[in-house]
């Protein structure tokens, strides 16, 4: 007698793959993040539009600042030029003008063509108020006055006094700046003819008329232009009452040592100062060379620098302006980028909790919404593989968990569909269980119970057969449904011989220990149907037909340690195992005797 | 909101432009009361051109300015000092030494203006350059030069022997007059004075004067205030005159030389501006008129039948034909 002890083979796919991914909705948990990207991305792409921004605008703005400062510093020298030319201008007319007197040479006789040319010239400058002519020999021939009544011939000699002599020696002289009745400034001008002959003409000018050049000279807005004599008497200001207050006034002096500061940075350097005022000016200086004087012009610095505040402050308010416009853009892009990565988050949560028929929807374009088509591909993937392994758990109620992924993978629930086939029934249960169960305490039982089942449910895994039915100690197998099965007679045989040899080996431990329980096993084959029976949520697998009762009958008939088999299997497995015949027994719900076989197990197979 | 807090930004920056630009404040909103202590009205010519400065450095009467006082009768300046005063003027106005010297007898703290002949002499202030005191303006040469229209008189009347001389005591210092006699006398002139302190002296001395050859008419403001009456006088007389004003030449005078009237109220403008605006008469300097003028009527001259020397002419600054 010999027993197939192979071992069916047992697939190798295990169904925990597809149990990982419902274990994931379990870790869920949002981490609160710490340092969230959209802030990272504000800010770095704030920054990287921001700090050229800066870097240009400061620049801009400091070389604007020297450039300028430097400009302003020329212009105001530039401007004491011009104001110096306008003076000399003033003074060079008067002079042009006194050269009329002194163009006709003097004779002995008194002339009245002299007297013409003086009384032509005080017509012709405001700005004389008297004219003395002097002839060759340096006696004043001729004094014209617009105050004073006019002398004629006085004889006075006046060729020792140095405008004659200055002039006669450089045709020109400018005498110094004196003060009537300390007030009004007036300075002598002489020239002299081409000619000795032609005489010297001295004229005294009134400087007040300067004011006319001094204040037509605009220095910016509130700047000014004033001139000072070699003495640092202060000769022409646009404040005439500065002029008329005379040398010792405390403003004139505060002018006069602006001028000395102006004086010591020299003809082409502006330098800062204080005015009158207290205001810090700018001041530069020009000489005028004739009569020896100096221009100088002072801007109050604020003035000055009044464009390049504006520029600067220009340059702020583009910057805020581009700060804001940069803000705007760092924001927008940061929200574009972390949008899509909440929703893949939120997305990813959902999937994870299991619902798989969510779907993230993200249309940028790019590797984001790559990601985002994966995972909704991944969540289709994960309903269908979390379908299959429900499916496959149903199946593993009554299927073998190999042949469950089987019938899985064939995928069909086509095999479990109801028909009349061929089967091989198996029925087991325990001999005088009920009578020990209703003794012993329940621990003890369960406890047996557990140990048969472990014994029989490797057994049954690894032969593949069909567990239909459990009732208690009581068992029924299917072979060759509802997966088809070679030899499902003999294969049932050794399973049923494997089945023996485990439970007898814990009868024997039971048995020890004073219990007296047994264990048969009763195997038909014959034609039955087979199909899923139940309903919504609770299905079985069975089958149905007199061959399941036969089996059954058998089982109820075999004693302890009996395999009883129907005359249909026993064909079957005659070659397989050792089988004899016990004759006919009458069956419980058959009518004719039956033929029993009983399968002997305890050889080795 | 980020759109909002721009467009704040912006306005705010705009605004900040706006008021640096505005930041150089003309109205602060203070109205200026000017009086004037004078017995002419406002409407001559000279305070005319007073007030005109005035508003070319915006100062304008009914806008920022407000003016009363003028048309004061002669004799009772003090009273219609102490009103102006009263009324709290920022600055009395005055011309001419009577007024000037009412004003100053009132008091000591308004700033006084004036246009007066010296302002030294008549103890107005210590000098030219430092007033020292509350008054300040102008000073007009008006007796300085009489000696030099005396001299212009006689060019214009070479072969004239006997001068007149229509001078208002009040005005005219004695030793003043020996000078003009002493320089007429160098000439071989003979002068004889006719005085008028008052309106009602003018008529007579003219009059008496009518027996010289040419009159010389010295500085007077009293002359000044009643100078129609004396050109219609001298019209009259049809004897050749001359004046201290160029302006009175417009008016039918025959020659004058002196600083324009109108110039120096001009002048003065300058000065109350500055008063005005803050500063002490004490620190405003006395100012001389830049300009003297020679203006001749060639019609007053036909009429009385000279004819005009060309050296004369060619002096001349105004001529009216």
């Amino acid at each position: 007698m010999t027993v197939d002890t192979r071992a069916p083979v047992v697939p190798a796919s295990s169904p925990a793959t597809s149990q990982a991914a419902t274990d994931t909705s379990a870790s869920n948990v949002s981490v609160r993040t710490r340092r969230p990207l959209f802030r990272k991305y504000f800010a770095a792409l704030f920054a990287a539009v921001l700090l050229p921004l800066v870097a240009s605008g400061a620049s801009e703005a400091w070389f604007s600042y020297r450039d300028q400062t430097v400009l302003l510093d020329e212009m105001l020298g530039i401007e004491a030029q011009s104001a110096a030319g306008r003076i000399q201008g003033f003074l060079d007319s008067i002079r042009d003008q006194l050269g009329w007197t002194v163009q006709l040479p003097w004779t002995d006789v008194a002339d009245e063509s002299h007297r013409i040319d003086a009384l032509r010239l005080l017509r012709q400058v405001p700005a004389i108020i008297d004219v003395i002519l002097v002839d060759a020999r340096g006696i004043e021939r001729l004094h014209i006055s617009r105050i004073a009544p006019d002398v004629t011939a006085s004889g006075i000699d006046r060729s020792s006094e140095p405008a004659v002599q200055a002039a006669r020696a450089s045709r020109v002289w400018y005498g110094p700046v004196t003060l009537h009745q300390g007030s009004e400034p007036y300075m002598q001008i002489a020239a002299a003819g081409t000619r000795a002959a032609a005489g010297v003409v001295i004229a005294e000018i009134n400087l007040k008329l300067i004011w006319d050049v001094i204040a037509a000279i605009k220095i910016g807005k509130t700047g000014e232009a004033f001139v000072v004599d070699r003495s640092g008497t202060l000769v022409a200001h646009p404040d005439m009452s500065l002029v008329l207050r005379g040398r010792d006034d405390r403003q004139a002096a505060v002018l006069a040592a602006m001028g000395a500061a102006a004086h010591a940075a020299g003809e082409h350097a502006a330098v800062r100062t204080t005015d009158a005022e207290h205001r810090t000016v700018l001041a530069a200086m020009a000489p005028i060379t004739g009569p020896d004087w100096t221009v100088f012009v002072a801007e109050p610095i604020s003035e000055v620098l009044a464009p390049v505040w504006l520029a600067l402050w220009r340059t702020l308010y583009l910057l805020l302006a581009g700060a804001s416009l940069a803000a705007l853009l760092a924001y927008f892009l940061a929200r574009r980028m972390t949008g899509p990565i909440r929703l893949l988050e939120e997305g990813a949560m959902k999937i994870g909790a299991g619902q798989f028929e969510h779907r993230i929807n993200i249309s940028s374009g790019d590797e984001l919404q790559r990601l985002a088509d994966r995972f909704n591909v991944m969540a289709g993937e994960l309903a269908v593989s979390q379908e299959r392994s429900e499916r496959i758990t149903r199946l593993k109620r009554f299927l073998a968990p190999q042949v469950a992924e089987l019938v899985e993978r064939a995928g069909q629930d086509a095999l479990l569909n109801s028909l009349r086939t061929d089967v091989v029934v198996l029925f087991c249960d325990l001999r005088d269980f009920t009578v020990f169960a209703s003794h012993a305490d329940p621990e003890e039982v369960m406890g047996l119970l557990r140990e048969y089942y472990n014994a029989l449910g490797t057994i049954i895994t690894r032969y593949e057969a069909t567990l239909t039915n459990m009732a208690g100690d009581g068992l029924m197998m299917l072979l060759n449904a509802p997966m088809p099965m070679q030899d499902a007679a003999v294969v049932g045989a050794r399973m049923a011989v494997e089945m023996q040899r485990a439970v007898q080996e814990l009868v024997r431990g039971w048995q020890a220990r004073g219990y007296r329980i047994g264990f048969g096993i009763g195997l038909a084959k014959g034609v039955a149907t087979v199909g899923r029976i139940g309903y919504e949520g609770r299905v079985d697998y069975t089958a149905i037909g007199s061959v399941v009762n036969l089996a059954s009958r058998l089982c109820a008939a075999a004693g302890n340690g009996q395999i009883l088999v129907d005359p249909a299997a026993a064909t079957e497995i005659a070659g397989a195992v050792s089988v004899t015949t016990l004759g006919t027994h009458q069956l419980k719900g058959f009518a004719d005797n039956v033929v029993v076989h009983s399968v002997a197990w305890e050889a080795p197979l | 909101m980020k759109r909002r807090r721009l467009v704040a930004l912006f306005a705010g920056a705009a605004a900040t432009l706006a008021a640096s630009r505005s930041a150089w404040p003309q109205a602060t909103g203070k109205i200026y009361h000017l009086g004037g202590l004078t017995p002419l009205s406002r409407r001559e010519k000279h305070w005319v051109a007073l007030f005109d400065e005035l508003g070319r450095h915006g100062f304008v009467e009914g806008v920022n300015l407000t003016v009363s006082g003028f048309d004061v009768a002669a004799d009772r300046l003090e009273a219609g000092a102490a009103d102006l005063v009263k009324a709290g003027v920022d600055a009395i106005l005055s011309g001419g030494a009577g007024p000037t010297q009412a004003a100053r007898l009132t008091t000591v703290a308004v700033p006084i203006l004036t246009v007066v002949d010296d302002f030294v002499a008549q103890g107005f202030v210590t000098s030219l350059a430092r007033p020292e005191g509350n008054v300040t303006g102008v000073s007009i040469l008006g007796s300085q030069l009489d000696s030099k229209r005396q001299e212009i008189l006689v060019e214009f009347v070479p072969a004239a022997r006997r001068l007149a001389v229509l001078a208002d005591p009040g005005s005219t210092a004695e030793d003043e007059l020996q000078t003009l006699a002493r320089a007429a006398q160098a000439r071989g002139i003979e002068i004889s004075v006719h005085r008028a302190g008052k309106r009602e002296e003018i008529g007579p001395a003219i009059e008496a004067a009518r027996q010289a050859e040419a009159i010389n008419v010295l500085a007077s403001q009293m002359f000044n205030v009643n100078h129609q009456e004396i050109l219609a006088r001298i019209a009259e007389a049809k004897i050749p005159t001359i004046y201290q004003w160029p302006e009175w030449v417009g008016e039918g005078a025959l020659i004058a030389y002196g600083p324009s009237f109108a110039a120096a109220y001009r002048q003065l403008a300058q000065q109350v501006v500055k008063v005005l605006r803050g500063a002490k008469p004490a620190d405003i300097p006395v100012e001389q008129p830049t300009k003297i003028e020679l203006a001749i009527n060639l019609k007053t001259a036909a009429s009385i039948g000279f004819p005009v020397p060309p050296a004369l002419l060619l002096r001349a600054d105004t001529v009216i034909e």
